[in-house]
């Protein structure tokens, strides 16, 4: 039931996001940076992409108001660096991180963090043994609708989304989201190799339908656009792509290779020109 | 491969822009069929190349000219003329600033 909950009414499908997730570690591990972030830095003057992760991770960390000692929620936890972020320098008591990926699961699991419970699992299906103090989850938003999706079922389920994290969390508790957005962009812009090569059965939010979405549930105490963040991450990551591309294309072929170029380098685009935005966006539950 | 000859010898930094307006106009008419008259101020969208087209563009032209051109400069100078403009700017930055880099170490000679 909740599978066919899941397909119908949330987005992506596991075999959709292992499509694009479970290449390899190995192949994310040659172009990301050391913590293995697959999602926008906060960049600052004169920092590196590992610093500008960091401060990512501390910016959600903070303003999902998470202290020492509580219990974290990542949904979406990639490769689980921002809950060994919040467990090794904001010193929470223990992090539960979901993941369609089995490839990211594993990769924490071989961590072998004591208070890290990494689950091959959806939100949709998630029971929390009690409420988490905070939630934080990057990048996984852009995952919660499909484009075959009426625009009605495609609020239902960020509705759902958020009404699952307000159930989750205790009073008070804090929510922070990361996500890609559609900014100046137009259906008809809508790219097939996205839908086909890159991200399968997954459309993108745009920021109100996000806002809208929370009504009643959350309130947004803060909002950032940070477009040019995410151009500049991912400058980086095409350069150091490009930097092995030789050893990549062997171990994983060309046609891999030319497609995250293309898929990289659009994105830039998308993000430099305002097609895309990269929306953070801190919320407080509202009610006991 | 002549482009890596045009490297060696250091011609790319005296390329004229006239020159990388010529290598553009070539490639554009490649792409979308020489019965379509391109004037060279006319923008990349209005000569029908889409965000794909632009992004081969880009990585084609750094290939030629051996130094890496972010995929977004077609979209700062989005016509033949501008982007011409903009890739010789680059390249005499390249001459006087990055002496350094592989690209212009090659150059030695002409410095």
């Amino acid at each position: 039931m909740s599978a066919v909950l899941f397909r119908d009414d949330c987005g992506a499908s596991k075999e959709a996001i292992s499509f694009h997730y479970d290449v390899g570690n190995r192949f994310y591990e040659a172009w990301l940076d050391p913590s293995m972030t697959y999602s926008c830095a906060l960049w600052d003057e004169g920092i590196s992409l590992l610093e500008a992760q960091h401060r990512k991770m501390d910016w959600h960390l903070r303003h999902a108001n998470l202290k020492r000692g509580d219990v974290l929620l990542d949904i979406g936890c990639g490769w689980g660096g921002l809950m060994r972020r919040a467990i090794d320098v904001h010193g929470i008591r223990g992090a539960v991180g979901l993941s369609l990926s089995s490839t990211q699961i594993e990769h924490i699991k071989s961590l072998q963090y004591r208070n890290i419970d990494s689950r091959v699992e959806s939100w949709t299906t998630h029971e929390p043994a009690s409420p988490y103090d905070a939630i934080v989850s990057i990048g996984a938003f852009e995952h919660f609708a499909r484009p075959d999706q009426s625009q009605e079922s495609k609020l239902a389920g960020y509705r759902q989304f958020f009404e699952f994290c307000h159930r989750s969390l205790r009073p008070g508790g804090g929510l922070s989201l990361q996500s890609i957005v559609y900014e100046n962009f137009r259906r008809e812009n809508f790219s097939e190799f996205f839908a086909t090569e890159i991200f399968p059965e997954s459309d993108l939010p745009y920021l109100d339908e996000i806002i809208s979405s929370s009504r009643g549930l959350f309130e947004a105490v803060v909002i950032r656009n940070d477009r040019a963040d995410y151009a500049k991450t991912m400058r980086c990551w095409l350069e150091k792509l490009r930097s092995q591309k030789n050893a990549l294309t062997e171990e994983f072929g060309a046609p891999r290779i030319a497609t995250f170029e293309k898929y990289l380098s659009l994105m830039i685009v998308s993000f430099h020109t305002g097609t895309m935005n990269l929306s953070r966006i801190a919320f407080k539950r509202i009610g006991n | 491969m002549s482009n890596r000859e045009i490297n060696k010898e250091g011609t790319d930094v005296l390329l004229t822009t006239q020159q990388i307006e010529t290598w553009l106009t070539d490639y554009v008419s490649e792409i979308i069929g020489t019965d379509t008259r391109i004037e060279s101020d006319m923008t990349f969208s209005k000569l029908g190349l889409d965000s794909s087209a632009l992004v081969g563009l880009t990585g084609d032209l750094s290939h030629w000219l051996g130094v890496d051109f972010d995929v977004a400069l077609p979209y700062d100078h989005p016509s033949i003329s501008s982007l011409a403009v903009a890739v010789k700017a680059r390249l005499s930055t390249i001459s006087t600033c990055e002496s350094t880099s592989p690209v212009i170490a090659l150059h030695g000679g002409t410095q």
